[in-house]
């Protein structure tokens, strides 16, 4: 009995007075009139008992009687909101979230796993039922909603014929609110998650009633990725660092091709162990402005097998944020086209000072996170300070009174004297920190430069309201010249999917087109331009500016990379199984009032028939 | 009803015909119809070789004349026949306006009459009662007297009666049944007497309502011979089986005078005499 279900099964009370109320009505006995005949041998035994006006008699079979009872028996039962376990998508309302990221271009699948999960929704929307209402979410970067609840199958081919696969991570847990506001309260709702399971736990998603069902999509982990891509320049020279993980279970040969402006100079076929990394350091002798790693292989994921780093030590940023989350410091950074922003919750192990292995990024921020000592050559601290940091620490501190702030290009047209802060981290500077704002209470920013730079800036911003005052982007954009300058002309290297945000001196449109051949227009807003769409890795090129930019989007994203299908997605701490057969409970108390209707009309006949 | 039973009407319309039995019978006394028995009418039977003390007015003197051999021609015998009249009297007779007793007793006193004009021998038999012959057309007040007086019985079974008259060394003849055949035993009762050499006439005597019952609602049945009454709901399906039921008791009771040689007929209570004369007994040859 594991298909059936009811909803409200207190309903079952019902069936003992109404059902014993029927059986008591059977048990009255008729009282018959008399009626002289020359004979009744002739007379059939027939008693069909329709009507009882008398006490009382044994109960005998009797079909009005069943009747009634089951007619009883199918209300009740409708009362008590009868479910059938079914295979299928019947829900009442289901909005399917498709999952459009880089993972599910793999092609482990025929023809791939994207290919395949919108063949099987079509498939899905082709046996529903003319009631049942579907939507669709697209679950990319930023998810889409490609048709709200709908029963019409044409809106639903239509919608489906617009969803495309893209090559950056999926942000699945909009993706799921979004489709959670969709189905709203409704009772026998369902979110239907196609997926290769392929993203981050989501923690942030507070399920209604709608049930969430995992539909996984994949059948192989076989890939490599350039995980790591850069040039470091030291006092023996300018070296190319690489690192290539192969995220398979076997170890696989792979070959790995680095060239400069599109010269090949350095070509490899390296054999790595399943669940390994790889990395060599090259020196580099060139000064080509773009350098391209390639890999060469048949693993099922070709979005990662490519990575681009700018040939110019400054030509980009890339940059870690540790942080619990904070959205403003996330907007600037991602808006800055120098930055290639990283994002972690905490400090991963190959960064830290201890590790032998040469550090990723040019910069590592830490935000409201203990900072710890680390390899990269600049590190910017917000609010708690650490091994590392030149400051000497003495903890919080009840907020300040602003008194000055020195003429340095880091605090340029940044004003702390309208900024409220909650709290003040009590710091000193030590070594070659120089003070470059105080309050009464001490030294707000500190700055050091040598080997490793550092910015420590002695309060939290999400403690205070300088998220909210011009000065922030400023003071962001004055630490990351001072921590890391870049270059403004070379290639610009992004991450697929990123916006990255120019200066608009005019009011005219750029153009930007894409490596798949078409091209799409970037309108000036609000005095700059925001050049969106870039979900595809490959070359763009954005002109119309004084000077055309090329810009190079890559994924370089380990999630997406490991494609290894998942049994199971951790949804806000449940681990919700794959379900390779979409079943669900079908509300069936809509036919058993029919049927309970059907059989008291059976009921009526009969007892015509019968008087 | 009149002491007579009958209209003169009625009278004049049974006159010059008389009873048409399929089998011949042995008569007691010297009638009109022809037995049997060899004796002296006009009905030529045989010839045969001329013995001692033969009726020389039988010699065929032609045959004698030519061939010098005494032939003597031998005749039917005509005697009467006996009619033995048996009306049902049980309670399930006094159903119907006109009752159907009043209507078997009218037939009854019909074909009396009609045996008594042809000089039969007319029984008038009841249960536990000897009955007396009665002859000539003279007879028939007598007749229709002793009709008059016949009453519904409590306890009277027909099947009963006709078992009770089976046993009885009654003289073969033909049995003339007013019933309306509602007894289960009948057919068996009905050989029985077709055993003891009577040739039966069965004249069924219904009313419409027995064959189509107007009836509705639960009832009790009270069967008005005392049978176990019987419960039932008079619905659709109740009244087509109990059709039925009739249906195939009278093509039983059918089927068994047609094997022992019966006349049967069935007749509602309130048939004239008029049609059932000319439609039943001389159109199927129950009367000549």
């Amino acid at each position: 009995m594991g298909g059936l279900n009811f909803q409200a099964p207190g309903a079952f009370w019902w069936m003992l007075p109404l059902g014993g109320l029927i059986v008591v009505l059977y048990l009255l006995r008729m009282r018959r009139k008399q009626f002289e005949v020359p004979a009744t041998f002739l007379w059939p035994e027939r008693v069909d008992e329709v009507r009882a006006n008398s006490l009382f008699q044994r109960l005998r079979f009797n079909w009005l009687m069943v009747l009634q009872l089951l007619a009883l028996l199918l209300l009740v039962f409708g009362l008590a909101r009868f479910q059938w376990k079914q295979t299928g998508l019947l829900g009442k309302a289901t909005v399917i979230v498709l999952d459009s990221s880089a993972s599910m271009g793999a092609t482990d699948v025929e023809p791939s796993r994207f290919a395949a999960a919108v063949d099987q929704i079509e498939k899905l929307i082709g046996s529903s039922g003319a009631n049942d209402q579907i939507a669709l979410v697209e679950a990319g970067t930023v998810p889409r909603v490609v048709f709200s609840l709908t029963t019409d199958p044409a809106v639903m081919r239509d919608g489906l014929k617009s969803v495309r696969q893209s090559d950056t991570p999926s942000n699945m847990s909009e993706a799921l609110q979004l489709a959670n506001a969709l189905v709203g309260e409704s009772e026998s709702a369902r979110i239907l998650l196609v997926s290769d399971g392929c993203f981050d736990a989501v923690d942030d998603f507070s399920q209604d009633k709608a049930e969430l069902v995992f539909q996984p999509i994949g059948e192989s982990e076989k890939n490599f990725a350039v995980q790591a891509l850069g040039v470091k320049e030291t006092a023996d020279g300018k070296f190319v660092y690489v690192g290539v993980k192969n995220y398979g279970l076997d170890t696989a040969k792979t070959g790995v091709t680095l060239s400069g402006d599109g010269q090949t100079f350095w070509t490899k076929t390296v054999e790595i162990g399943g669940g390994k990394t790889w990395g060599q350091t090259i020196e580099f002798k060139g000064d080509a402005k773009l350098l391209t790693c390639e890999l060469q292989n048949d693993d099922k994921l070709t979005a990662d097998n490519v990575a681009y780093a700018s040939g110019d030590p400054a030509g980009a940023i890339n940059a870690l944020l540790v942080s619990k989350g904070n959205l403003f410091i996330e907007n600037v950074l991602t808006l800055d086209p120098r930055i290639v922003l990283d994002r972690a919750a905490s400090l991963p192990a190959t960064e830290k000072a201890s590790n032998s292995e040469p550090s990723k990024y040019d910069l590592i921020i830490f935000d409201d996170v203990a900072a710890e000592a680390v390899k990269s050559p600049a590190v910017l601290t917000l609010g708690i300070p650490g091994p590392g940091v030149p400051v000497s620490d003495k903890g919080w501190g009840a907020r300040g009174v602003y008194q000055n702030a020195v003429n340095h290009p880091l605090m340029s047209a940044v004003d702390f004297s309208t900024v409220y802060i909650e709290k003040q981290r009590l710091v000193q500077p030590t070594g070659g920190g120089k003070v470059l704002a105080r309050t009464d209470k001490g030294p707000l920013v500190i700055a050091s430069e040598g080997a490793q730079k550092h910015v420590f800036l002695g309060f939290s911003v999400m403690d205070s309201d300088f998220p909210l005052t011009i000065g922030f982007p400023i003071f962001m954009a004055n630490t990351m010249d001072f921590l890391a300058p870049a270059s403004t002309t070379g290639p610009l290297i992004v991450r697929s999917g990123q916006t990255v945000a120019f200066p608009a001196v005019e009011d005219k449109s750029l153009r930007l087109d894409r490596p798949e051949g078409d091209w799409m227009p970037v309108p000036a807003r609000q005095g700059r331009y925001s050049v969106r769409g870039m979900d595809r890795v490959g070359q763009y090129k954005l002109s119309g500016m004084e000077q055309p930019r090329n810009i190079f989007a890559q994924l370089r994203d380990e999630r997406e990379s490991n494609i290894r299908p998942q049994d199971a997605v951790q949804i806000s701490g449940k681990a919700i199984a794959s379900e390779r057969k979409s079943n669900r409970y079908g509300d069936l108390w809509r036919p058993m009032l029919l049927l309970a209707l059907l059989v008291l009309a059976g009921e009526w006949w009969l007892f015509a028939r019968k008087s | 009803m009149s002491d007579l039973i009958l209209s003169p009407r009625e009278f004049r319309l049974l006159e010059g015909v008389r009873l048409n039995p399929r089998k011949s019978f042995l008569g007691r006394v010297r009638g009109e119809r022809v037995t049997k028995r060899t004796g002296i009418s006009i009905e030529f039977a045989d010839y045969r070789d001329y013995t001692e003390g033969d009726d020389l007015r039988h010699l065929d003197w032609n045959v004698l004349a030519r061939l010098d051999t005494p032939i003597v021609k031998t005749y039917q015998d005509e005697e009467d026949l006996a009619v033995h009249l048996l009306v049902d009297l049980s309670p399930s007779m006094n159903f119907g306006d006109p009752t159907k007793l009043d209507s078997a007793k009218k037939l009854a006193a019909s074909l009396g009459y009609i045996a008594l004009a042809a000089g039969d021998a007319v029984y008038l038999r009841q249960l536990g009662q000897k009955a007396v012959p009665i002859r000539s057309r003279a007879g028939y007040p007598k007749l229709a007297r002793s009709i008059n007086q016949m009453v519904l019985k409590q306890n009277y079974q027909v099947t009963e009666v006709l078992r009770s008259f089976a046993k009885e060394q009654n003289r073969p003849g033909v049995v003339v049944l007013l019933s309306d055949g509602w007894d289960a035993e009948i057919c068996s009762a009905l050989r029985l007497v077709a055993g003891r050499g009577h040739e039966v006439h069965f004249l069924q005597v219904l009313t419409a309502s027995e064959l189509n019952p107007d009836m509705e609602g639960d009832l009790r049945l009270v069967d008005a011979e005392g049978g176990a009454p019987r419960e039932i709901t008079a619905n659709r399906d109740t009244l087509v089986a109990y059709k039925q039921n009739v249906a195939n008791h009278n093509a039983e009771i059918a089927a068994t005078c047609l094997a022992i040689g019966a006349r049967y007929h069935q007749v509602k209570q309130d048939d004239s005499l008029e049609s059932v004369v000319k439609d039943v007994w001389k159109r199927q040859g129950w009367v000549v």
